[in-house]
């Protein structure tokens, strides 16, 4: 058993009712139809790399991981304590990073991924997503990206950049806030904050390349690390940040980073 | 062009999630002269071990992370390259950190770190002293 | 006995199926249509057509091709399931008799072949459930049941066809392990076989249509 990595607080709280309600909300046609199906075949494990690397063993295989996790959320109708929950965490943020790739071996294609992501919105509403997670979209609330960075010291890396780079491809601009654009181009904040070379290499490439393009000063943060700890409302609003400022400029495309 | 033997790591979002795993390695072949694929690559790809937020999840999860990379470490280290192509940042750093556990002894880029060693430079963006 | 078994109680196992399957498929599509608003956007003919052929072909898959012994097991387990008793010379005289319908019949011969190749088909999977980690550690209790009813109306077909025991009780056991296995069809997981086509499709049109890759 690998050591525990979420919630180290002595919390012992867990609201029920919430669970509940979640669970009700979650179980559309997918959901119960593939809780239901599942014909316990196995086939799903030789996919996963989490029970490949761990010399397959079978605690790691795909639909264990929903049994052991959603499954018997629904089977003890959201009733479980706070212990139960945080092991469901280890499973569900530790043993599984949502990759899909088991989704192409099963012979009645269920998408094990999503019912796994729908067990981190059930922990995270719970407050038991991994604090570095936590972290992050504390950020994405107050600042509109991952890294806490101001609007301002963004468009100062850029010109930063830009202005660097222009010694090497003569006329290089990073365009800021361009109208009209056709592609807006955005980041993973972790560039603007420690590889501002990345935002100089891709703006090479648009130059070079001749593009018609821009970055916005606002929603630029294109990763969603709250859609990874199944916080669903600062997912949508991170999404829709980025595609706001693409609306506000007028840009008929958003590129993302690599 | 990158002479050294050179792989590619399909990231999920980008291949399996994203469709383009063809493209990415059309361009891969045009910016290498030895490209050799992983097993298991393309929309098969198994993912680098970093994804789904588990690089952001710090440090309590390292080890495991460590762990269940070793599927990702020995894809590389079967194709014998020297450099390996990540267009991802996240899978980026993956593979730097399994790099450094596994000591697979390799380069981990993304392609805009190369592609602007590489690109034809139109005259008119060229400063005056480089011309010369 | 056999006049109840081998009347209404077969006409309360097809309502009971084919009723049932057709209220649960229609209950979860508007359900999925209520709650499940995103997979309909996506929602493509033809990746659903292309997912479900890949699967119920042999080998069409890389998951099958992976893994031969569960593909042949599970093949030959689904073509006999349902081959047998829809082109049993016997079955076909009773529905000739009772409503005037009848499809193509195989010999005899061949159907008893095929139901020996059921239950061998069968034990393979038991024994996969026993031996392998990987699909002991997801198996339940329900998993042996679900098997055990839907091998019962062959073992007892073969036992009843060879005249093992008194032929009327073992032909009424017969006729109520059929009827068991139809009306189960509905409540339990062996509804896969409507709804693994529902899921197919979806799964299918998620990766292809939406993202141009395949799940096979």
């Amino acid at each position: 058993m690998a050591e525990a990595a979420v919630d180290t607080t002595e919390d012992q709280t867990v609201d029920t009712k919430v669970i509940k309600e979640r669970l009700d909300l979650l179980k559309g046609g997918r959901f119960k139809m593939w809780l239901e199906i599942c014909a316990h075949c196995g086939l799903c494990a030789d996919s996963c790399f989490f029970y490949l690397a761990h010399d397959k063993d079978p605690k790691y295989m795909p639909s264990h991981k929903v049994m052991k996790t959603l499954g018997e959320l629904y089977d003890k109708k959201g009733e479980v304590d706070r212990a139960t929950l945080k092991e469901m965490a280890e499973v569900v943020y530790g043993d599984c990073t949502a990759c899909r790739r088991c989704s192409m071996f099963c012979p009645f294609g269920i998408d094990i991924a999503t019912m796994i992501a729908a067990g981190r919105g059930i922990c995270c509403s719970q407050d038991l997503h991994p604090d570095g997670l936590k972290a992050a979209i504390q950020n994405y609330k107050d600042t509109g990206n991952q890294m806490a960075m101001s609007s301002e010291d963004f468009v100062e890396t850029c010109e930063w950049m830009a202005e660097e780079t222009e010694e090497e491809l003569k006329g290089l601009e990073i365009p800021i806030d361009k109208q009209g654009a056709r592609i807006m181009y955005t980041v993973n904040a972790r560039e603007p904050k420690f590889y501002p070379q990345d935002i100089a290499e891709a703006a090479m490439i648009f130059h070079a390349a001749r593009e018609n393009w821009t970055m916005p000063s606002n929603g630029w943060d294109d990763t969603n690390l709250a859609m990874f700890a199944g916080d669903g409302k600062t997912m949508t609003a991170q999404v829709k940040l980025v595609y706001d400022a693409a609306e506000r400029l007028g840009a008929e495309n958003i590129g993302i980073t690599e | 062009m990158l002479t050294e033997p050179v792989t590619y790591q399909d990231p999920c979002n980008i291949s399996r999630n994203g469709g383009l795993a063809k493209q990415g390695r059309e361009l891969v072949k045009a910016l290498c002269t030895d490209f050799r694929d992983m097993r298991d690559n393309g929309d098969y790809n198994h993912c680098c071990g970093g994804g789904g937020g588990y690089i952001p999840m710090g440090p309590p999860f390292k080890r495991r992370r460590m762990e269940s990379g070793r599927v990702k470490a020995e894809q590389i280290r079967e194709t014998g390259a020297k450099t390996v192509i990540v267009p991802c940042h996240n899978c980026i750093d993956q593979i730097r950190d399994l790099n450094k556990e596994y000591d697979l002894g390799i380069k981990a880029v993304h392609f805009k770190t190369i592609i602007p060693h590489m690109m034809i430079i139109p005259d008119d963006m060229k400063h005056e002293e480089e011309s010369e | 006995m056999y006049e109840f078994v081998s009347g209404p109680l077969v006409w309360v196992a097809f309502i009971v199926f084919i009723g049932g399957m057709i209220i649960k498929t229609v209950g979860l599509i508007s359900l999925s249509k209520k709650k499940d608003k995103v997979v309909y956007n996506h929602l493509n003919l033809d990746w659903s057509m292309r997912s479900i052929f890949r699967w119920l072909v042999p080998f069409g898959s890389r998951g099958m091709r992976e893994n031969p012994v569960l593909t042949i097991a599970g093949f030959v387990f689904h073509i006999c399931l349902l081959a047998v008793p829809l082109f049993l010379l016997g079955h076909n005289i009773l529905w000739d008799e009772a409503w005037g319908i009848s499809l193509w019949s195989m010999p005899d011969r061949i159907a008893d072949w095929m139901t020996l190749f059921l239950i061998a088909a069968a034990i393979v999977l038991i024994i996969r459930r026993i031996v392998l980690p990987e699909v002991k550690i997801v198996t339940t209790s329900t998993d042996y049941i679900l098997l055990a009813i839907a091998c019962a109306p062959f073992i007892t077909g073969y036992m009843a066809y060879h005249q093992w025991m008194d032929a009327k009780t073992i032909t009424i056991i017969h006729i109520l392990c059929g009827e068991l296995m139809l009306i189960s069809i509905p409540f339990t997981k062996l509804s896969h076989m409507i709804l693994f086509f529902l899921s197919r499709a979806h799964i299918g049109s998620e990766f292809g249509e939406r993202r141009g890759t395949v799940t096979w």
